[in-house]
């Protein structure tokens, strides 16, 4: 019954690293070289990164960030300037001082990047294999490390819900016993909605997961939204959350040179029993028109409380209403951690109709929450689970 | 050019290796002859110690055959254990050795021991109850981990009861690596022929239709599935009714859902569930590592302990 729960680090990774050290939020960080160069990656302390995984963050092998030039072995740097053709002439030697870096600096796993594709390519396991795979996994057996070795596995959407294409990567993954687990995403569902509300994507998610896991794979599922407590229905996944919306989805705009864009304008704040995050005016709100509804929604937290307080809005750069997020999110996860699958189930099919009840009772104080503060995600949340239960966790 | 007639052929190989006595033909004639054979006061008497002996010839044919014999020589030189047989000698003839004229084809020679044992497939009777099945089986794994985790990752596939030997003592030799692949090797059938080398009711649903991506050692996983289950009920499983062709056969293999051998009364559930794994038609359905096998029917045995 473990489920850990990963910072998936971005811009001002100092705000992980605090609400890790300091409030006890979260089992590990997943280091994002485009966001921490290498000197700060080599000044962290062991302890950290002894629970902790970097993601060398492939993506975008001719990326510009100023960040990941720092690593030597990052594909735009170590070829020169990066050309898929000419790769495989450096690929190895990109391969060992890549695993030779995460070996020493006493990272919990080696992570064996990947490229990140859009469209779904029928080539895609051959191509990543040729990438990184083969070369990691040579490079790995020079070491004879025993750290366990995961693969990333970058996906979009349409991969995730085509059974075919699901299929071909559980088929090529599990054909490397020396890869124990995966670091998995998948990018573009629902974009621009900030929550995902797509029923067939998130049960075929699970339904991915679920394999993975019973191929005995360890699966660290990254880019978590608050979606994330979803994944916790497939015993043995590990989830993560973030600051950022860009560490809460997967984008490939970030390794572009601007990015900025995807921070999101206005500042909100989670709450917990809306399973949302809310535009911090409306949450404002709330919080004195209607009290009772305010009390169901709010989990108190200090860096919650100190903001409300505050006479001035915070703007969405400021750590607060982050720390407090990571403080209530971190606490829902821990309260699920404890659970049997099918207990999980249940706690998340009330905490879905609760927040369902909430949102309608706010709708009559009244008060309309602004589009993405509203709770049109959950009614599919609350279908997934379901869905989920009946075909995996109901005994028959 | 038309091979050598049987008896033109024996006669020549008994040129080329003098002292050799045939005792059995095996197979007269096909891709490989086999002989059953001891020799009598040979030039080389590092022969006499070998007693009994297999010799395998095989007169070239095509460049993919070649690929497979010098294979299975290079590993089993390499292997050098009890569960595979000894090969005392490899040779390649060009020339007559008494004209002195080129051979039309040339001849692939190969002497391994010949193992005192039986095929698998003469005494199943043997092993019709789930403790006997497992004790071979953890053999078998054994046995084929010396393939599956060897550098190269190779495979067998070719898995059947008659490649699989059994000793008076019960233990096992494994037999007939000509099939033998290194996983991601290019491969040598067309990548375009509709099912890869393999014999097809043992061979596993990616060997079926031919996808060698797919083909590793859960390939092997799934033809040790099929010997199980057919030692437990009697009859191969994708072998449905006489007469079936070769492809009826690999659609069985490619489509047919076995009945958990639990639910014909065969096998214990803990059991059948791993022999159910094994049959899974999606590979990476199957164990995932040769650990998670070995562990997974370990505790098969545990659980009848108790």
């Amino acid at each position: 019954m473990s489920l850990k729960l990963y910072h998936q680090c971005g811009h001002h990774t100092i705000w992980n690293l605090n609400s890790f050290t300091e409030d006890h939020c979260g089992d590990g960080l997943i280091f994002s070289p485009v966001h921490m160069n290498r000197e700060k990656i080599e000044c962290l302390s062991p302890e950290i990164k002894a629970c902790s995984i970097f993601d060398p963050q492939y993506y975008l092998p001719n990326s510009q960030k100023r960040k990941l030039k720092t690593y030597p072995f990052f594909p735009e740097i170590i070829a020169d300037g990066f050309a898929t053709q000419d790769f495989d002439i450096v690929a190895l030697d990109s391969a060992r001082q890549c695993i030779d870096f995460q070996v020493k600096q006493g990272f919990d796993k080696i992570v064996i990047p990947a490229r990140y594709y859009d469209q779904m390519d029928p080539r895609y396991t051959e191509k990543q294999s040729k990438f990184t795979l083969h070369p990691f996994l040579k490079a790995a057996e020079e070491v004879k490390n025993d750290k366990p070795l995961i693969m990333t596995l970058p996906l979009t959407a349409h991969m995730v819900i085509s059974p075919e294409y699901r299929v071909m990567i559980l088929n090529w993954i599990t054909k490397y016993p020396e890869i124990s687990g995966v670091y998995v995403f998948a990018s573009g569902e629902d974009e621009e909605l900030k929550q995902i509300r797509s029923e067939p994507f998130l049960s075929a998610y699970l339904d991915f997961l679920t394999e993975l896991r019973a191929a005995d794979l360890h699966v660290i599922v990254g880019y978590c939204n608050t979606e994330g407590l979803l994944y916790s229905l497939v015993d043995g996944c590990d989830i993560t959350l973030g600051t950022f919306e860009n560490t809460r989805v997967f984008s490939i705009d970030k390794f572009l040179i601007h990015d900025e864009d995807r921070y999101g304008p206005a500042a909100r704040i989670y709450l917990p029993g809306l399973l949302n995050w809310i535009r911090f005016g409306q949450a404002k709100t709330i919080k004195h028109s209607a009290p009772d509804i305010w009390e169901r929604a709010y989990v108190p937290t200090p860096y919650g409380d100190l903001t409300l307080a505050a006479a001035k809005e915070p703007h969405f750069t400021q750590p607060d209403l982050y720390l407090h997020h990571f403080i209530a999110y971190a606490s829902q996860v821990r309260a699920l951690a404890l659970l049997s699958p099918v207990q999980r189930y249940e706690k998340l099919r009330e905490s879905f109709r609760a927040a369902i009840e909430l949102n309608e009772a706010i709708e009559n104080i009244p008060f309309d929450l602004e589009r993405y503060s509203r709770g049109d995600h959950l009614q599919a949340w609350l279908d997934t689970a379901n869905s989920y239960y009946r075909r995996h966790l109901k005994k028959i | 050019m038309p091979r050598m007639k049987p008896e033109q052929l024996q006669e020549v190989v008994c040129r080329l290796l003098p002292g050799m006595v045939v005792d059995q033909v095996v197979r007269p004639s096909g891709q490989r002859v086999v002989y059953f054979a001891h020799f009598e006061a040979p030039a080389d008497k590092s022969y006499i110690g070998w007693g009994r002996v297999v010799v395998k010839v095989t007169e070239e044919l095509n460049p993919k055959q070649v690929a497979y014999l010098q294979k299975e020589i290079e590993i089993l030189r390499e292997l050098n254990s009890s569960y595979y047989p000894k090969l005392y000698r490899d040779d390649v003839f060009t020339h007559h050795p008494e004209t002195e004229d080129p051979l039309t084809h040339r001849i692939f020679l190969t002497i391994e021991e010949r193992v005192a044992a039986r095929p698998l497939s003469e005494c199943m009777d043997g092993y019709r109850t789930e403790s006997a099945v497992a004790g071979l089986l953890f053999q078998l794994i054994d046995g084929l981990s010396l393939l599956w985790a060897h550098k190269d990752k190779l495979i067998h596939r070719d898995i059947k009861p008659d490649n699989i030997l059994i000793k008076p003592d019960g233990s096992i030799v494994i037999i007939d690596l000509g099939l033998l692949r290194e996983e991601g090797a290019p491969g040598l059938t067309a990548q375009d022929a509709p099912w890869g080398p393999c014999t097809p009711a043992y061979a596993s649903p990616e060997q079926a239709k031919n996808e060698k991506d797919l083909i590793t050692f859960k390939s092997d996983f799934f033809s040790l599935g099929t010997v199980v289950y057919e030692l437990l009920t009697g009859s191969n499983p994708f072998y449905t009714e006489e007469g079936l062709s070769r492809e009826e056969v690999l659609d069985n293999v490619i489509s047919l859902e076995l009945r958990p051998l639990a639910d014909i009364g065969k096998a214990t559930k803990v059991f059948s569930d791993v022999i159910e794994r094994l049959l899974k038609k999606e590979p990476y359905a199957r164990f995932r590592t040769i650990q998670a096998f070995k562990d997974a029917l370990t505790r098969t045995q545990e659980r009848g302990d108790e």
